[in-house]
């Protein structure tokens, strides 16, 4: 902008210095007749012109109403822009120059600096060469005497030689002014050009840096995409997996369990035995409803018919009967507002852990308490099984520690009396995620 | 809107205002009575016949201040439609395109006729690219004054107006004594006559009309020198004056018309030459030419930027070309019409020798081929300096004891340098 303003400033002093220009030389073509009259020497200025000059009035109205028009003309292109200004301009200066009787030319340099701005390419070319023309055929010397015309240097002879002296060097110096002032609007403008070019170029570099950053990101993006897509394939596979240990290998337990105990019972008491296959034949239909729900809905069954707590103490219970073991259920949290997913993962975490209690610890007394604190849930499992010292993570454990991990809970094992199993659950309670 | 009508119908009362230049007093500098009664009996007769317009002029410019007027004028944008020019500033007014060319004019108008005019009147107003741009509007050619009673003395009859410079210079020859004894003559034949009146009596001329040559060299004008030579050494280097003249001691000098129309008559006589009888003849002719001189024109013409061209034409005409005008310049001027018909008619006639006493015998009849052979000075830029240029270098060589024909084309030599510088 900056640039721009000084741009500006040296056209209209520009501007400002040709007017004044045309206007001295009006000055003095209408004024030395006056002056010569009065000092009963016209007839001396008369026999050194080659013409009669035009009269006073018009010699100074002409070109300074021609000059005033072309001022009009600049104003109203400033204010709208026309594409006549590029012919009405140029014109206007001839007439200019022509009332001038071609003394001055520097008016056609205003005209450029005023039009070649607005103009790009081939026709910018054009108007440059036709004005350059222009320069060229009024600067000769020989058209005004061709023309008959009476010229400034007949007017300044008139004078003594200081007058004359002062007359020419003011008009030398109003001359060189214009081509000063005009070569340096050139220069700036053309050097306001590169910094322009120059600004477009490294702003197409940055754009086109960008760009590649923009398609390397896009095919690391895609890359990410298909990963996920592989992760969350895994994932299914894996929740697969764990529902089917939870349901089928739960089921499948008891009835080992409760088939074992059939055995031994059928020679004690074959009545007993028949209600041991029942309960068996019940856990075996309840593990393939898990089955068909695992694969449908995916949700443990007890849970889509009844609360958590309810849901628990069925799933204890169950395990009491179709095994030899005692399961008690401490629940001290109530109202706990779970989510769908939470209220699976307790219901699994607890299933699981007298599973592995039953399976593995051939526990017979299992303690399981759940709590809620400070938006924490902690559900412990005690046995009085055979526990283990190091526990290798099965399949059931590194499932409930991959659930808790989605939850953003903890998983502890301690083996050494018993075997205890200690998870912790981050509430939401009922937050929206 | 009738302001406007108003402001409209004023602007054309004062566009019918016509502006004349015009010169006060004789520009021969003859003495004279009433100098604005023929322009004022012309403006009135053009006022007349042309209802509506009005003829203004600035008076009481001597002929001294008219130019510096006139261009003065021109440069303030003001100047007359028609004007008064002056021989001399013909060219430079002329130069400056000051001048509206007139052959369109003349060739269009039925009234105008250019054999209407004496040659040399017209060619007057003929600038150096052949074109019209004036008309004479008052001539006066240069006669021979001839002291009768002198002659008389020495028994020598006048001459006629046929006559030749053979005879000229043998009564110039017979005239020319030392009546006191005293070593140096005291008596002369002639006064005033120059090697530029004897050019003009052979048919030559100094300068071509294009006025790129010099013509000093060619034969006319070498025998017109010679024999101003041979006029002089008459004299054996006598400083004859004008006192002598007016004495008496003198027998010929070439002289104006207008001082003849001047001192020839009633009260003028009395003043001047009153001691002797003496008449005007034409000038004598060499042997290659007329008994002509140079023609002195005062001209009219018409602005090159007037706004009622057609205006200013008519009271050009008035002016130069209308008997009523033309006539006057007998009866209340000292010069001669450039028109045939006005100065050849029985009233010009009449008026001529009403005007001059009985013994006089100018040939009233001579004056009509006096302007018939009456041959105009060339126009061309810088006429007037090579004239001077012309008069000191042709003095110089006339004085030189040299070869006279090698001495004249030096000097042409040096005239056309100067000419194409």
């Amino acid at each position: 902008m900056g640039s721009n303003h000084t741009l500006a400033f040296f056209r209209r002093l520009m501007f400002g210095l040709n007017m004044i220009v045309c206007s001295f030389l009006a000055g003095i073509y209408a004024f030395t007749p006056y002056f010569a009259v009065q000092q009963s020497e016209g007839l001396r200025f008369a026999q050194q012109l080659n013409a009669l000059p035009d009269k006073p009035w018009l010699l100074f109205g002409v070109p300074v109403g021609l000059c005033a028009l072309f001022a009009a003309s600049v104003f109203f292109r400033r204010q709208q822009h026309c594409h006549a200004a590029y012919f009405v301009e140029p014109l206007l200066c001839l007439f200019v120059i022509y009332a001038l009787h071609l003394d001055y030319n520097g008016l056609l340099l205003v005209a450029v600096v005023d039009l070649a701005d607005g103009l790009r390419g081939r026709r910018r070319i054009m108007f440059l060469g036709a004005m350059a023309f222009l320069y060229l055929v009024t600067s000769m010397d020989i058209l005004p005497s061709r023309l008959r015309m009476v010229t400034i240097a007949n007017y300044f002879a008139f004078y003594n030689t200081h007058a004359r002296l002062f007359f020419q060097n003011i008009l030398g110096l109003f001359t060189a002014l214009n081509l000063i002032f005009f070569l340096i609007y050139m220069v700036l403008l053309v050097g306001q050009r590169t910094e322009e070019n120059a600004a477009t170029r490294q702003l197409n570099a940055e754009l086109a840096a960008v760009n590649g950053q923009l398609v390397q990101l896009n095919e690391r993006l895609k890359t990410y995409a298909a990963e996920s897509e592989r992760m969350a394939e895994t994932r299914e596979r894996n929740r697969l997996a764990r529902e089917i240990h939870d349901t089928l290998g739960h089921t499948l337990t008891g009835i080992t369990a409760g088939a074992d105990a059939c055995i031994t019972m059928m020679e004690v008491s074959p009545e007993m035995a028949k209600k041991q296959m029942e309960r068996i034949a019940t856990a075996a239909r309840q593990g393939m409803n898990e089955v068909r729900r695992s694969v449908s809905a995916l949700r443990p069954d007890a849970l889509e018919r009844l609360h958590l707590p309810e849901a628990l103490r069925q799933l204890c219970e169950e395990m009491q009967q179709t095994s030899r073991a005692s399961v008690n259920l401490q629940l001290e949290a109530h109202q706990l507002r779970l989510s769908a997913d939470e209220e699976d993962a307790v219901y699994r975490i607890v299933q699981e852990s007298v599973t592995n209690a039953i399976r593995h610890g051939q526990a017979s007394e299992i303690w399981i308490t759940i709590t809620a604190a400070s938006r924490m849930m902690s559900i412990v499992v005690q046995d009085n099984g055979i526990g283990c010292k190091t526990p290798k993570p099965g399949f059931g454990l590194r499932h409930m520690q991959e659930r808790l991990h989605l939850l953003g809970g903890t998983l502890q094992t301690n083996g050494e009396n018993g075997f205890r199993i200690e998870a912790k659950l981050p509430l939401r309670w009922g937050d929206t995620i | 809107m009738l302001g406007c009508v108003g402001a409209v119908s004023h602007y054309a009362a004062h566009a019918q205002v016509l502006r004349l230049g015009f010169v006060t007093g004789s520009y021969w500098n003859a003495p004279m009575g009433d100098c604005y009664t023929v322009i004022d009996a012309a403006i009135t007769r053009f006022e007349q016949s042309h209802p509506g317009v009005k003829v203004e002029y600035t008076s009481g410019i001597l002929k001294r201040d008219y130019s510096e007027w006139l261009v003065g004028q021109f440069l303030l944008g003001q100047e007359p439609d028609v004007f008064m020019v002056l021989p001399e500033d013909f060219e430079m007014l002329y130069g400056l395109g000051a001048l509206k060319p007139l052959d369109g004019l003349i060739a269009r108008d039925d009234t105008v006729l250019p054999d209407d005019f004496y040659p040399a009147a017209l060619s007057s107003g003929v600038a150096e690219d052949r074109a019209q741009y004036a008309l004479p509007y008052e001539c006066v050619p240069t006669l021979m004054f001839v002291n009768k009673s002198l002659l008389e003395a020495e028994g020598i009859s006048v001459p006629d107006s046929n006559w030749t410079w053979a005879q000229f210079y043998e009564i110039c020859a017979a005239i020319t004594r030392d009546l006191d004894a005293d070593g140096t003559p005291d008596q002369f034949g002639s006064y005033g006559y120059t090697w530029r009146d004897a050019l003009a009596a052979n048919g030559g001329a100094l300068f071509s009309e294009d006025g790129t040559h010099c013509l000093l060299a060619e034969p006319k004008a070498t025998q017109a020198v010679a024999f101003a030579q041979q006029l002089a050494a008459l004299y054996q280097g006598c400083e004859i004056t004008a006192k002598d003249f007016d004495q008496g001691h003198v027998a010929f000098r070439p002289f104006l018309f207008s001082d003849y129309r001047t001192y020839q008559p009633y009260p003028w006589r009395i003043k001047r030459y009153s001691g002797f009888e003496w008449d005007c003849i034409p000038m004598p002719r060499g042997p290659s030419g007329f008994n002509s001189s140079e023609l002195s024109a005062m001209l009219a013409g018409i602005s090159s930027r007037t706004s009622q061209p057609a205006l200013a034409w008519a009271l050009l005409k008035e002016l130069t070309c209308t008997n009523e005008t033309q006539a006057m310049l007998f009866t209340d001027s000292h010069g001669v019409s450039a028109l045939r018909r006005v100065t050849q008619s029985g009233q010009t006639r009449q008026v001529l020798r009403q005007d001059t006493p009985g013994s006089s015998r100018l040939a009233l009849e001579a004056l009509s081929s006096t302007m018939e052979q009456a041959i105009a000075a060339p126009h061309f830029q810088s006429a007037g300096q090579a004239n001077l240029l012309a008069d000191s270098l042709v003095e110089v060589a006339i004085t030189d004891e040299q070869n006279l024909d090698l001495q004249l084309l030096r000097v042409q030599r040096e005239l056309e340098n100067f000419l194409n510088r």
